[in-house]
């Protein structure tokens, strides 16, 4: 177990080391969301898995490796298709956690 | 978003509440199942979102998993709209009726204008067009332009190009008209110039002839100013057309009398009656009066002009009546009657002093004027020649 989990870090450590030498972008290699916020009204996330908490003032997403907390009030999400959620409101931060 | 909206419109589609339940697992849920969910929010753990027609139907499995209770806050789109409409023939025959009118009038001519001319009226263009078929109410694709230019050029000899364009249901008729070459003076019979009034001359120009008079002479009306005899070299005398200008000082003298009494026509009633025009469909309301007074007005939105028209139609009643003015209404009217003869005398002239003089009465006012004038009293006159046969 120890030694799968050493040889996936060994792994990631490696695509990322290709991905910042050839200057490629990082949700496009390494599974991580891409997240575009307009304003404090507007954030389009790509790669949501899922929706783990879903409320007027928060909004959970999980988008494989992290969990995207989206704080606010009024929030709404607009779209959810082929992975990607709009979600709109007053948006007061982004917090991402494990 | 506005294609999107439409789309959505078209196909129908359905807002709902959830509530209850695991809101996250059902959306969750939803998302793997391929349900389509639009404007989800949560309000007080009550879910409200919109879907699909067939995302709706597929939706009451996952709520029941999920343990919420779905119900229909609105039903929107053209399919629940006509659903609920099915039963309602006289809907669906006018929808029908609707549509059969609007493409029945789209390919008819609605209106006919004419641009690009000034001395043939558009009347009389609109009027030739239409003894060749291009008229309101006959459809723009059955008219054959080219032969209908063709004969509208023969039929209209002041225009020298002309070209219809059928735009839609707007028929306009573009047209150039015949520029007249200016007079050119061909005619080389032999005339005099003589005085048109009695005058003291101040400018004598003879352009062609002999010039018989000299500046500051005063003439009589009919006295020779530029003669069309002229005497050659050879003491031999030629005819010619004489030419040139005189400019005289004259006397003019205007009087204008106006009774107080006058007789004038009044209108005694007037009586108005419509006539409504479809196409080529008279549809009069009431009875129409054979001389009355016609006023069309042609109904326009946003400038494209409709195939119905209103037509005014007056007649008055005119009756002759002895009218007295007073006295201020009397002066007005010789003033103006005056004024009237004096712009209509003096259009061609300069006024150099003018003396005028009002008699007023309670009955009359005369308004009287004389005018020292500077004129051009140059007036041809024929030579009468004889011919004696060698």
């Amino acid at each position: 177990m120890r030694n799968r989990r050493k040889s996936n870090n060994r792994g990631e450590r490696i695509i990322e080391s290709i991905t910042r030498n050839l200057d490629l972008p990082q949700d496009a290699v390494s599974g991580y969301a891409h997240i575009e916020i307009s304003g404090n009204r507007e954030a389009i996330i790509e790669g949501c898995q899922g929706v783990l908490e879903y409320g007027d003032n928060l909004i959970a997403l999980n988008t494989g490796r992290l969990t995207v907390r989206v704080c606010g009030c009024g929030l709404t999400i607009v779209s959810m298709q082929n992975g990607q959620a709009i979600i709109k409101g007053t948006i007061t931060g982004v917090d991402y956690c494990n | 978003m506005l294609v999107l909206k439409l789309i959505r419109f078209v196909l129908g589609y359905v807002c709902f509440t959830a509530c209850g339940g695991f809101p996250e697992r059902f959306i969750n849920l939803c998302k793997n199942r391929g349900i389509l969910l639009w404007e989800l929010k949560c309000r007080n753990g009550v879910i409200i979102a919109c879907t699909d027609r067939a995302g709706y139907r597929s939706i009451r499995p996952v709520a029941k998993k999920s343990g919420m209770r779905v119900r229909i806050k609105k039903k929107y789109g053209l399919p629940f709209f006509l659903n609920r409409h099915s039963r309602r023939a006289g809907v669906l025959v006018g929808i029908c009726f609707c549509a059969a009118v609007l493409c029945i009038l789209s390919t008819r001519i609605w209106s006919i204008d004419v641009v690009g001319n000034t001395a043939v009226s558009s009347e009389e263009i609109i009027g030739v067009f239409e003894e060749l078929g291009v008229k309101k109410g006959v459809a723009g694709k059955k008219v054959d332009i080219n032969s209908v230019e063709l004969s509208a050029l023969k039929k209209l000899p002041d225009i020298t190009w002309l070209n219809i364009n059928i735009n839609g249901s707007a028929a306009l008729i573009e047209v150039r008209e015949r520029v007249v070459s200016p007079d050119t003076d061909d005619d080389n019979t032999p005339t005099d110039i003589v005085a048109a009034r009695d005058g003291q001359i101040v400018i004598l120009r003879p352009f062609n002839g002999t010039q018989e008079q000299k500046i500051g002479n005063p003439v009589l009306k009919g006295d020779l100013l530029i003669s069309g005899i002229e005497e050659n070299r050879d003491l031999t005398v030629s005819f010619c057309k004489a030419k040139g200008y005189v400019v005289a000082r004259t006397n003019r003298q205007i009087n204008v009398a106006q009774n107080s009494k006058i007789t004038a026509m009044k209108a005694v009633s007037e009586k108005k009656s419509y006539i409504i025009e479809f196409l080529f469909f008279k549809i009069p309301l009431g009875r129409i009066p054979e001389n009355a007074y016609k006023e069309k007005r042609e109904i326009f939105i946003n400038g494209v002009t409709l195939p119905v028209s209103i037509t005014e139609c007056t007649q008055t009643v005119y009756e002759e009546k002895n009218i007295t003015l007073s006295q201020p209404e009397t002066e007005m009217l010789a003033a103006l009657r005056f004024l009237d003869r004096c712009s209509g005398e003096f259009k061609h002239l300069k006024v150099e002093e003018s003396k005028l003089s009002a008699a007023k009465s309670e009955t009359a006012c005369t308004l009287g004027g004389q005018f020292v004038c500077l004129e051009n009293i140059g007036e041809e006159r024929r030579m009468q020649i004889e011919e004696i046969p060698q």
